[in-house]
């Protein structure tokens, strides 16, 4: 009895084996094309990682990142940013503007996409759609250039508006309160449109059958919104969002720099600006990893824990 | 099929993504052609220039060290640094602002060079902001560097590069490399070499000095203002506060139908403050760090003194007011050069040599009229600060040094020494076109030739631009581009600062020989206390702070911040130095 199955297990290990060369071999062209991303990944993104090594030591322009000259520092970068009076300051700061930035920008791009899908008039759809893209390609420099001539205290728009209604101007720009209000705003209309793609690409993808079985139900076109494009672009929307939280404590520091002034540091100065001044601008290049690794930890940190979380509530996972 | 052009596309990218990785340093040969063209395109009249040069200052050559062989073309051009013309790269900024030019082989000065020393310049010119980013990826990077690179103005890059072999080591060479430079701080009586000598004995720049002469941070006014509501110009905090209101009050004086007349404007805080100082005895504040020094030689900071509080809170007073411009906090040069065109300013903080006409405040080189409609003020006296100074601010930045990539670098050297120090340079470099702009009396003083027209010079027609390597802030360069350009220049400014004002305390050096453990307080502390001291600076000004009621955390911040460390290191550097 053994005999015939022990045959058959080798036949089919055989099959197994012959099925899997064929299967490797009809995508092989797709194997020699992610040579490329993974040659880039390898070079751009793992490489470099060596560079973390001068968090640990005080490095000095022109060393090498690891030999037997390196001046070993063990934590010390770490705890002088710790000791810094503004440390904290600097991650509130960095946490409440992409906070904000989740809360209010990402659900807009969800509305923008579900928002452009009701609309019937497909030349007009796709007019708005490209319109709503445009910002996106502006420069960053220009965008805070418009910025400043709006809201400018001397001869701007929205002061000349607020002189014409009999109120007092306002110094938006050297204003704490109106720098967040300014980054996400401006930010809101920069990127909503080009946010929204991935999400119109998810709507796309919904079979049309759905909606109109729930026609004949009786539907509106409310009630689909939240019934079936709202489900469906669900996994979608998750992951974006624990994208989005894998990149919670990283903020980039054009925009703000460009933005900021010292009347604005309480709420505008975060981490990647202090690295920005620290680093680049006085030189301290291993301070600068430091707080580069921590703010990398930390987004790992979020994510994999997010992560978790998404899987046991919907099943939906990055991994 | 399919799968061949997969894998030619996937050839392709990979090839081209390895490419990218191996990218050299163009060689001094692959220079843009436009450049080389410029250099040939050089009107042959200039090279005779350098022959009428004075022979008071062909004296200073000689000086030289003799060069073995007698060669006889160094007795017919004296200023050449080698026989046959040499070519030189060189690293640098475009200029601090969009107001001066970048150097360039189509400028005259840079023409009169390469045929006063046969030494050809490639220039590789970028932008000045950021420029500390800038210099430190190329420093950084595997590339080889330029013959002369401008490290910009932090020592410790200097010092790194210069430890790390990047470098030349000038400290061997002071006197041969450096004939004319050595003797002009010897002459001055300043212990330059040994101010710019790191801790460990090396010497790896050579730097700007900025003497503290005849171009500081003043009050410039708007004289047909002035003249028009009978004001006399303030010497008094109580006067010039009144002058504003009067001018407040006056209303649309430029005459466009609009309330938009600023009474008082700086291009920034950080150039409001030396303007207005030593009225409340501030007396060091146009350096970087607020550290001076007393009578006894104690270091102290300005950052947290009585009268920086007295000062601070009348800036305050006057903000609230609407005297000081609404903007201040986010002025930059070019917005207050578009409010002073505009004829909207009426008092503005800026240095002396930008008194004038309006297109002074704008770009260089700009056909200007010759005529005085901003004049230098007084320095204000106030009951802090009864008598009137003038800050007193003596600086070495800007490093500059000799790659060991160069093959030369004694000739690097001696180029920069010319163009630092030598009379002949000086004289153009300050003076313009020989024959043209300027002549030679039987005394040997420059005089200026002034247009036939009656109008005055142009920076564009006097010299360089700016000089994005070192140089020396010299009266002769400030004096006479002052004489040409504003002929009551010299007048105003001694009549209201030298012959009127005393100089205020010294501020404490800011050289680069600090030892390892100063440097590395310094750069622990140094960003962060600016940082946080520029924040309450302008929360006190605008009023989003109170002087009296946060002066106590506002204290305590910047001792957090690292102050008294930073005192500390501050009184070691000056005991040594001083």
């Amino acid at each position: 009895m053994k005999k015939p199955a022990a045959a058959g297990d080798a036949l089919s290990l055989e099959l197994k084996r012959s099925h899997r060369r064929a299967r490797i071999k009809s995508q092989s062209p797709y194997w020699v094309m992610l040579i490329i991303p993974m040659l880039f990944f390898f070079l751009v993104r793992y490489w470099p990682m060596f560079g973390l090594s001068i968090a640990f030591q005080n490095y000095r322009i022109g060393d090498a990142f690891v030999s037997s000259h390196s001046r070993w520092a063990g934590l010390k970068w770490f705890q002088m940013l710790l000791k810094n009076p503004n440390f904290f300051r600097l991650v509130r700061n960095t946490l409440v503007l992409n906070i904000l930035s989740i809360l209010i920008a990402f659900p807009l791009a969800i509305g923008f996409a579900l928002l452009l899908n009701e609309i019937r008039i497909r030349r007009f759809r796709n007019l708005t759609a490209n319109i709503s893209l445009l910002p996106y390609f502006i420069s960053t420099v220009v965008i805070v250039a418009i910025i400043y001539n709006v809201f400018s205290v001397d001869d701007g728009l929205v002061n000349m508006i607020l002189v014409k209604l009999g109120r007092a101007k306002i110094n938006f720009l050297a204003t704490s309160s109106w720098f967040r209000p300014l980054y996400i705003g401006s930010d809101i209309w920069q990127h909503t449109g080009f946010n929204a793609v991935v999400f119109t690409a998810a709507i796309a993808g919904i079979d049309p059958n759905l909606y109109e079985a729930a026609a004949l139900d009786g539907s509106t076109r409310l009630k689909n919104i939240f019934y079936i494009t709202i489900p469906c672009i669900l996994p979608t929307i998750i992951i974006m969002l624990l994208l989005r939280i894998g990149s919670i404590m990283t903020v980039g520091y054009e925009k703000i720099i460009l933005m900021y002034t010292p009347m604005t540091y309480e709420v505008s100065d975060v981490l990647s600006t202090y690295a920005y001044r620290a680093g680049l601008k006085d030189q301290k290049f291993s301070l600068s990893t430091a707080i580069s690794l921590i703010n990398s930890v930390v987004n790992v940190a979020l994510l994999v824990g997010a992560n978790r979380l998404t899987k046991k509530i919907s099943d939906t996972s990055l991994w | 099929m399919k799968k061949l052009v997969s894998l030619s596309l996937v050839l392709i990218l990979a090839l081209s993504l390895l490419a990218a990785c191996g990218q050299t340093a163009p060689s001094s040969s692959q220079a843009p052609a436009s450049e080389a063209a410029s250099s040939e395109a050089a009107p042959a009249s200039e090279a005779a220039s350098s022959e009428a040069a004075p022979a008071s200052e062909a004296a200073s050559s000689e000086e030289a060290p003799a060069e073995e062989g007698g060669e006889s073309w160094k007795e017919e051009h004296p200023g050449w640094l080698c026989e046959e013309k040499q070519t030189l790269s060189v690293y640098t900024w475009e200029g601090v602002s969009s107001s001066f030019l970048p150097p360039s082989n189509d400028l005259f000065f840079w023409q009169w060079m390469e045929d006063y020393t046969n030494v050809h310049i490639e220039w590789e010119v970028v932008p000045y902001a950021d420029y500390s980013t800038l210099i430190a990826a190329k420093l950084s990077s595997p590339e080889k560097l330029n013959d002369i690179v401008n490290m910009g103005a932090s020592a410790q890059t200097a010092l790194s590069a210069g430890q790390n072999g990047m470098m030349v080591d000038f400290s061997e060479h002071w006197y041969d490399w450096f004939p004319c430079m050595s003797k002009m701080y010897d002459d001055m009586g300043i212990p330059y070499a040994q101010n710019v000598t790191n801790y460990d004995g090396s010497m790896y720049a050579i730097t700007t000095f900025a003497a503290p002469r005849f171009n500081r941070i003043i009050l410039l006014y708007n004289l047909p203002w002035l003249e028009q509501l009978g004001l006399e110009i303030p010497k008094t905090v109580d006067e010039f506060t009144e002058c504003l209101r009067a001018i407040k009050a006056a209303g649309d004086l430029n005459g466009n139908g609009q309330d938009d007349e600023i009474p008082f404007t700086a291009t920034s805080v950080e150039w409001l403050l030396p303007a207005i100082g030593t009225a409340f005895g501030v007396e060091n504040i146009e350096s970087c760090d607020f550290f001076s020094a007393d009578e006894n030689g104690v270091v102290f900071p300005e950052y947290t003194s009585d009268n920086m509080k007295a000062m601070l809170g009348w800036l305050g007073d006057i903000y609230q007011e609407g005297l000081l411009d609404a903007e201040i906090a986010t002025n930059t040069m070019d917005i207050v050069a578009e409010k002073v065109t505009a004829e909207r300013v009426a008092v503005v903080a800026m240095y002396a040599s930008f008194c004038g006409s309006y297109s002074n405040l704008t770009k260089a080189g700009q056909e200007t009229p010759n005529s005085e409609i901003y004049t230098i003020g007084y320095p204000l006296t106030s009951e802090l600060a009864p008598t009137p100074k003038m800050t007193m601010y003596e600086n070495y930045g800007m490093f500059t040094g000799v790659s060991t990539d160069c093959e030369n670098p004694e000739l690097a050297a001696r180029w920069l020494d010319a163009l630092y120090a030598d009379d002949n340079v000086m004289l153009v470099r300050c003076c313009g076109k020989p024959g043209e702009t300027f002549e030679v009396d039987e005394n040997g003083e420059p005089k200026i030739i002034m247009p036939a027209d009656g109008s005055a010079w142009t920076n564009k027609n006097l010299g360089c631009g700016q000089l994005s390597l070192p140089y020396i802030q010299s009266d002769l360069q400030l004096t006479f581009s002052a004489k040409a350009t504003r002929p009551w220049y010299i007048e105003k400014y001694t009549e209201h600062f030298f012959d009127y004002a005393e100089w205020a305390m010294p501020s404490v050096p800011k050289v680069p020989g600090y030892t390892e453990e100063e440097t590395e307080i310094r750069d622990l502390y140094q960003a962060d206390l600016k940082a946080g001291w520029e924040e309450y600076r302008d929360k006190f000004i605008t009023g989003a702070l109170d002087v009296d009621k946060d002066w106590e955390a506002y204290t305590k911040t910047l001792e957090q911040l690292g102050m008294n460390e930073m005192c500390k290191c501050y009184q070691s550097v000056y005991d040594r130095t001083r």
